[in-house]
């Protein structure tokens, strides 16, 4: 039974991904909880298996995939049903399903970030970081700027109901009850025209992400969807919302081209951005300086003021002009500040020592990215390393030393993740952590400390 | 560039950029340590977010 996908043939569209959390329907026939999966899986028009399977995937990850599917369930009503459970609870309010999915989502980016080990894993924690700055970047493409301006001029674009009947045609079998469905849903259609079409090549795994935006973005999209609850409910539902996405196709041609897109492109005004990018430029070039003339100016603090600068300039998008171009540019310099922040000293290269006497063995090597070879076996007075203790830290790459065979060591080795191997000794993967003690004996005893976000740590006799 | 109604993408945005720059303000400095991001992080997402939502109340 959970294999009859819906009858309007079609197959699966990317494009309805973007309206299900406000059109889809919970099934009433197809279900093993709420009807959730079923339902979306009737919307989408894919089999019920698959939204299963990527469920279950989300739920592992951090139990997003349980906050999603309470949020449907909460929030998208029965097939056949007007309200959903909140709506029949409390006062109804178009605010409620655009509240609903922006809270869901805002808990679910909060579950991904803390579960599991993110924050231990030094180079991992910039993936749900990438997670919200690819939700900011669809967040902020255009159209919703300034939604009530554009929306109201573009309603009346698919007016001419003799001309939309043509629409069935481009996907959705020619269904009896669809041409009056033009007419009934055109509200919500010129909305998802906006953007629809242009980012329907992704591909299903699109799902997770789409899924999160939509979540995100739904408040914005409101206003101009706001007739949603007005929408026909039962068996009609299927053919009705297959309808929303195709007419813009076929109307624009047919109408002619005059407010939406020229209304589009006024909207944007740059002078923020560049504004905001010049002022980058220029406080870099005051870093350098800086740089050059006063105290050293390390990667990161480049970095951290270019994103503060950008913080600002946002700051002030939020009142005058445009400054969502700079979203992405904070993004990626977030990402790069959370990277860069893992190395524990802004110094690339190579470390290759093998000191001849223990005054020669400095208490601590550090690099931020690169390899630190530490020889140990040409010490001639081992005696007089008794009792020391050598730190090494190594952000990202290799560490390695040689010990040599009358030195006895303790060894205490931490990696975020990689290798660590401690003469046969050896740990690999996330959080790999050691420690070694030879026996003691009448061997002097000197003390390792060894750290690293990424690579590889090794000690070896010899 | 002229005056316009709050953009609530533009404020979350710019808070969570902030936010950043100021945990890593904090922990250069050493007045926090990496693990105070483990609260930090999710904290400051609350705070945006929640922000992001009174504001967008508010517009209407």
């Amino acid at each position: 039974m959970s294999e009859t996908p819906p009858a309007d043939g079609g197959g699966f569209d990317p494009g309805r991904l973007r309206t299900a959390p406000t059109q889809m329907r919970r099934s009433r026939d197809d279900r093993y909880i709420a009807g959730v999966c079923g339902g979306l899986a009737r919307y989408l028009n894919v089999d019920p298996v698959v939204v299963r399977v990527i469920m279950a995937a989300l739920t592992v990850i951090g139990g997003v995939g349980l906050v999603l599917y309470a949020a449907a369930w909460l929030l998208a009503p029965e097939e056949g049903a007007e309200k959903n459970v909140l709506e029949s609870h409390l006062p109804a309010s178009p605010r409620i399903r655009a509240l609903g999915w922006v809270a869901a989502g805002v808990i679910a980016v909060i579950a991904v970030v803390s579960s599991g080990p993110w924050f231990d894993w030094g180079w991992i924690g910039p993936l749900p970081l990438l997670g919200i700055a690819v939700l900011i970047w669809v967040l902020a493409r255009p159209r919703s700027s300034g939604s009530a301006e554009p929306a109201a001029p573009t309603t009346p674009a698919p007016p001419p109901p003799g001309t939309s009947a043509p629409p069935p045609p481009t996907s959705a079998a020619p269904d009896a009850s669809a041409p009056p469905a033009p007419g009934t849903s055109t509200p919500a259609s010129p909305v998802v025209a906006a953007e629809g079409p242009p980012s329907d090549p992704e591909a299903l795994t699109a799902v997770v992400p789409t899924d999160e935006d939509r979540t995100m973005r739904l408040p914005t999209t409101r206003p101009a969807t706001a007739p949603v609850p007005a929408e026909p409910p039962p068996a009609s539902a299927d053919p009705t919302d297959a309808a929303p996405p195709e007419p813009p196709p076929v109307a624009t041609p047919t109408v002619a081209q005059p407010t939406p897109p020229s209304a589009k492109r006024k909207r944007f005004d740059p002078t923020l951005t560049w504004l905001t990018l010049a002022a980058l430029v220029a406080v870099i070039g005051v870093l350098s300086l800086i740089d050059q003339t006063a105290t050293d100016v390390s990667g990161p603090v480049y970095l951290a003021t270019s994103l503060a600068v950008v913080a600002v300039g946002m700051l002030a998008g939020t009142w005058w002009g445009n400054g969502r171009w700079l979203i992405p540019i904070g993004a990626v310099l977030t990402m790069l500040l959370v990277g860069v922040s893992q190395l524990p000293v802004w110094k690339f290269g190579e470390i290759d020592e093998a000191p001849t006497s223990a005054a020669d063995v400095l208490p601590s090597y550090e690099m931020g990215a690169g390899q630190i070879l530490l020889d140990l076996t040409r010490v001639e007075d081992l005696t007089a390393l008794d009792g020391r203790t050598i730190q090494l830290e190594n952000g990202l790459g290799q560490t390695r030393v040689f010990v040599p065979e009358d030195l006895d060591v303790s060894v205490h080795a931490e990696l975020n993740a990689g290798d660590v191997k401690i003469f046969d000794r050896e740990a690999n993967g996330a959080d790999a952590s050691t420690q070694y003690t030879d026996p003691d004996d009448l061997d002097p005893n000197l003390r390792l400390e060894i750290d690293g976000s990424l690579g590889q740590i090794e000690v070896i006799r010899r | 560039m002229k005056r316009h109604p709050l953009d609530v993408v533009s404020l979350v945005a710019a808070l969570i950029f902030l936010g950043v720059f100021g945990i890593w303000l904090g922990v250069d400095r050493g007045d926090l340590t990496i693990a105070d991001l483990g609260w930090l992080t999710p904290t400051l997402l609350i705070v945006a977010g929640l922000a992001g939502v009174a504001a967008s109340l508010r517009r209407r």
